[in-house]
C-alpha cells in the first residue's frame, strides 16, 4: 500500500518528468541535432573542429583514450577492492 | 550533466586560474570538514570510491539522445557519499576524464564547481524533502533534477562570467545558445532522474542503513 505522502511525491515527480522532457524536446528541436560539442561551439561561436565522430556502438561513443580510459577504469577497480578490503571489512 | 565541453584555450588564462583556485578551495575545505569528523565514517569512503568508478565509467559514454550528450549520477553522489566526500569524488572524475582526453585541464576548476553545485544540491534536496516526501524514488528523482537544474545554471553563469575567446558573439547570443544546451540538457536530467531514483530506492530497500539520514 502506497502512503499518501508517497502518491504525492510520485505525482511531483512525475509532472516534472512530463515539464522538463517538453521543454528539452523543444530546445533540441530549435537547436537541431548536434553532438554535445559541437552544440556548445555553436551557442558560444566557435568553429567547430570537425572530428569525425564514430558511430561507436549502437550510438554509444566513447570519450577519449579508450586505452586510457580502460587503464584507468582498472586502476579505479584496484582501488575499490583496496578500499573494501581496509575500510569496509575491517571491524 | 553539466558540463562545460569548450576547449581548453576557451577561458584566458585569468578565469582558468580563478575557477580552480574556487575548486582547489572547496576541495580544500571538503577534505578538513571529512578529517575533523571525530570517527571517520569508513564505509561512506568505500561508498565514495564505488562512485568514483561507475560515474567515471558512465561520464565517458555518449549516449545517442538528443545528438550525444552524457550523464554525470553528480547528485547520486551526493546522495550517497554526501556532499563533502561527493566534492572531492567529482574532482576525480573531472581530473582523470581530462587525463583520457575527454575535456580540457583548464576547464577542470570550471567543471568542478559545476559538478559540486550538482552534487550539494542534490544532497540538500533529498536530506530536505524527507519529511514531506518520504518515498526513496520520486524524493531522489526529484532531487536530482533539482540538482542538475541548477548544475546547468552554474554552468551558463561560469561560462558568461568567464567570457569566450575569439569569439564575436554578444553576451546575449551566447547566453540564448547556452541556455538552449542546458534546455537539451534537462532531457537527459530525466532519464538521470529515472536512474538515481531506481538505485537509491533498491538501495533503500536492501541496505537503508548506508543512506545518510534514513536509518534511524
Amino acid at each position: 500500500m502506497i502512503a499518501s505522502g508517497d502518491t504525492k511525491g510520485r505525482l511531483v515527480f512525475l509532472i516534472l518528468l512530463v515539464l522538463v522532457a517538453i521543454v528539452a524536446f523543444a530546445a533540441y528541436q530549435l537547436s537541431g541535432n548536434m553532438g554535445i560539442e559541437e552544440r556548445f561551439n555553436h551557442a558560444v561561436g566557435l568553429e567547430n573542429p570537425g572530428n569525425a565522430d564514430s558511430d561507436g556502438w549502437f550510438g554509444f561513443v566513447l570519450e577519449g583514450s579508450p586505452l586510457l580510459y580502460a587503464i584507468v577504469l582498472g586502476i579505479l577497480a584496484l582501488g575499490i577492492l583496496f578500499t573494501y578490503r581496509y575500510f569496509w571489512c575491517k571491524p | 550533466m553539466a558540463h562545460i565541453h569548450l576547449e581548453d584555450g576557451s577561458f584566458s588564462l585569468l578565469w582558468v586560474a580563478v575557477w580552480w583556485t574556487a575548486a582547489i578551495i572547496l576541495a580544500g575545505m571538503a577534505i578538513y570538514l571529512m578529517r575533523s569528523e571525530k570517527k571517520p565514517d569508513r564505509r561512506k569512503i568505500t561508498l565514495a570510491a564505488f562512485c568514483t568508478a561507475a560515474a567515471f565509467a558512465i561520464f565517458q559514454v555518449s549516449l545517442p539522445i538528443f545528438g550525444g550528450v552524457h550523464l554525470n549520477l553528480t547528485p547520486l553522489i551526493g546522495i550517497l557519499a554526501g556532499p563533502a566526500a561527493g566534492s572531492l569524488v567529482v574532482l576525480i572524475i573531472n581530473i582523470l576524464s581530462s587525463a583520457i582526453g575527454h575535456g580540457g585541464w583548464g576547464l577542470i576548476g570550471a567543471n568542478t564547481l559545476v559538478n559540486i553545485v550538482e552534487v550539494f544540491v542534490g544532497y540538500a534536496c533529498f536530506r530536505l524533502l524527507k519529511s514531506t516526501i518520504p518515498d526513496l524514488f520520486s524524493r531522489a528523482g526529484i532531487a536530482t533534477i533539482a540538482g542538475l537544474f541548477c548544475g546547468n545554471i552554474v554552468m551558463i553563469l561560469i561560462v558568461i562570467i568567464s567570457g569566450v575567446q575569439g569569439v564575436n558573439q554578444g553576451t546575449g547570443q551566447i547566453l540564448t545558445g547556452l541556455s538552449l544546451i542546458a534546455a537539451v540538457n534537462m532531457g537527459v536530467a530525466v532519464i538521470e532522474a529515472f536512474i538515481t531514483g531506481l538505485i537509491v530506492a533498491y538501495i533503500g530497500k536492501i541496505r537503508p542503513d548506508l543512506l545518510i539520514g534514513e536509518h534511524p
